[in-house]
């Protein structure tokens, strides 16, 4: 449960903007669990993840100066990661086509650059929701992952995503059929 | 099968938005009617509560390395800022001082004295224009 105020968090936004280290990394443990949750759903249980995770707060102190507030700042942190991987997952797509060109039988080792969950880590079922997960186009992992694991509404997710409501709806409906569909023995 | 694929479309858009009162009770008829429908909504509730409680795997040493990360390349703007009101009243006070040198040098802040034009002839003026 949150023990922080929004209006002492935009206290600790103050100081951080004032270059204070402390604050900032207050505000770093405060987000960094529900941001890693958003990275880790998109990009799965990966060092790139972290990586990804690690780099939102990046540009987090890099933007900071500029930012008034406007959105919370749990919401500004989800954008920012959004777009993260989404870049990501156009690059790892286009490595895979490459690796696919390059070496057009080494089918073994396309299925280890797309395998890239820690099993070790993970429940089954969670640990089969990531797969599930990773079968989604990246569009459709990004409505899930903020409609249904991070629990904004349809207007905000279509907000943050730049795109109309309609789109947000038809790809939450297609991304659950698909979901099901996979986890079908696991629910 | 075309009715089936409908009332699946109504059940799961059920979850996010408002459906209309003869959605509603069409979706409530299909749902007393069917069991498929029923295994298919508790299928769907079960998974969208699994996604909302997923968590990734813990990772202790995280905040640590993105300050590290940041001490790498902070830049040094902030500092600046930091010091703008003091550098900004260093410039108030050289420009009192330069002003109060000049008056107790020229004996006044006229016009004439700032531009440095109090000590010229005008038969100078004349001579540099010409020239």
């Amino acid at each position: 449960m949150k023990s922080i105020t929004l209006s002492s968090e935009a206290d600790w936004i103050k100081k951080a903007q004032r270059g204070d280290q402390l604050a900032f990394r207050h505000l770093v443990d405060l987000h960094a669990p529900q941001v890693r949750k958003t990275v880790v759903g998109m990009m799965g249980d990966t060092a790139e993840a972290v990586d990804l995770a690690q780099e939102v707060f990046i540009r987090l102190h890099k933007s900071l100066p500029k930012y008034r507030g406007e959105a919370q700042l749990a919401t500004y942190l989800h954008r920012i990661a959004i777009n993260l991987c989404l870049s990501a997952l156009k690059k790892r797509q286009k490595r895979q086509l490459w690796n696919i060109a390059i070496s057009p039988n080494n089918e073994r080792q396309v299925k280890q650059i797309a395998d890239h969950h820690n099993h070790a880590k993970q429940s089954e079922l969670q640990d089969a929701i990531q797969q599930a997960m990773a079968q989604l186009e990246p569009e459709f992992r990004a409505v899930v992952v903020l409609r249904l694991m991070q629990g904004y509404s349809l207007s905000d997710t279509a907000t943050m995503l730049q795109v109309p409501e309609g789109t947000v709806a038809s790809r939450l409906s297609r991304a659950q059929k698909k979901l099901r569909t996979v986890l079908r023995k696991s629910l | 099968m075309k009715n089936e694929h409908k009332l699946y479309d109504l059940l799961i858009q059920s979850f996010d938005t408002s459906l209309s009162k003869e959605e509603q009770e069409q979706l409530e008829l299909a749902l007393k009617n069917s069991a498929s429908l029923r295994k298919a909504q508790q299928e769907l509730i079960g998974l969208r509560a699994q996604l909302s409680s997923f968590e990734p795997s813990a990772e202790p040493l995280f905040t640590d390395q993105v300050m590290q990360k940041i001490g790498a390349s902070s830049t040094k703007i902030i500092p600046l800022r930091r010091y703008a009101t003091q550098i900004a009243a260093a410039c108030l006070i050289l420009i009192l001082a330069t002003g109060v040198g000049m008056y107790l040098l020229e004996g006044g802040l006229d016009t004439e004295i700032l531009l440095g034009v109090d000590e010229l002839d005008p038969l100078d003026a004349y001579t540099l224009l010409n020239q």
